[in-house]
């Protein structure tokens, strides 16, 4: 059952329109990097509260995991042995960037990375197709 | 050379712009060894996000806002005496009203909401936010 209670601890069922603007400000400012001088960690322990009162869950684990499906990507379209070596690269700058950023920035960079590297594997996967048909288009030539 | 006085207006609010983040536009530009620590922390925590969010979208929007508002504002007499000078004034206080106001009032309440939590939030409990335990 959900568990209706703000950071804290007080009920925040049909919260107080105060509070959801001074949420919103606190979202807004940090979005537009009006907050650059305040500690990371504060804002970000803020969100997680706010997070916790609105699901009634902690972060876990798993909301700190990188992103399957860029890892999934990277699996199909790089060979094994540089698929493995670019997500234990990516993972271990994913780890560090979670305790610096946060996970949903940590989340955002490990895409723009996996998207930047998915552009020359894409066409190389591609010469690679291309080059396949072209022997078997000169086998069927030839038989 | 005839320039739109809207035109006028934004380059106004984009010079104004320049001028009073120079200091934090000459941050961006330093390389990360030439930044001091708390320099290389704002960059960290968003400042080219801010600088480009407020270059493209905050001052420019206030300055329209302020051209829309121009018939209010701005008297015949002024007008008379040269349009370009009295739009490009609308441009400067643009930058200050609405934009500056606004982000003056949102980081004054985002900072008391933040301090507010920072101090009633027990250690554990944002340990416990975290980890997921204590």
């Amino acid at each position: 059952m959900t568990d209706h209670r703000d950071e804290m601890g007080r009920e925040t069922r049909g919260r107080t329109l105060g509070a959801s603007l001074r949420h919103s400000a606190v979202k807004l400012a940090e979005w537009a990097g009006w907050l650059d001088f305040v500690d990371g960690n504060i804002v970000r322990h803020y969100f997680d509260a706010l997070r916790l009162a609105d699901t009634g869950r902690p972060l876990r684990l798993a909301d700190t995991a990188p992103p399957k499906f860029a890892e999934f990507l990277l699996t199909a379209l790089a060979t094994a042995r540089a698929a493995e070596a670019m997500i234990g690269d990516l993972n271990e700058r994913f780890a560090d960037e979670c305790q610096k950023f946060g996970p949903r920035r940590a989340v955002r960079l490990y895409w723009a990375r996996t998207l930047r590297s998915l552009w020359p594997l894409l066409m190389r996967a591609i010469a690679r197709a291309l080059r396949r048909n072209a022997v078997i288009a000169a086998v069927r030539r030839l038989f | 050379m005839h320039i739109h006085p809207e035109l006028v207006t934004l380059m106004a609010a984009e010079l104004i712009f320049l001028l009073v983040r120079s200091p934090d536009i000459l941050i961006l530009v330093k390389s990360a060894r030439q930044r001091s620590n708390d320099e290389q922390h704002r960059i960290e925590r968003g400042l080219a996000r801010g600088i480009v969010v407020e270059a493209l979208i905050f001052a420019p929007a206030s300055a329209f806002l302020l051209i829309l508002l121009a018939p209010f504002l701005l008297p015949d007499r002024l007008i008379n005496i040269s349009v370009s000078a009295s739009y490009a004034a609308l441009g400067v206080i643009s930058y200050g009203f609405p934009f500056a106001t606004i982000r003056r009032v949102v980081t004054l309440v985002a900072l008391n909401t933040l301090s507010e939590f920072a101090r009633l939030a027990p250690p554990p409990m944002v340990r416990r936010l975290v980890n997921g335990h204590d």
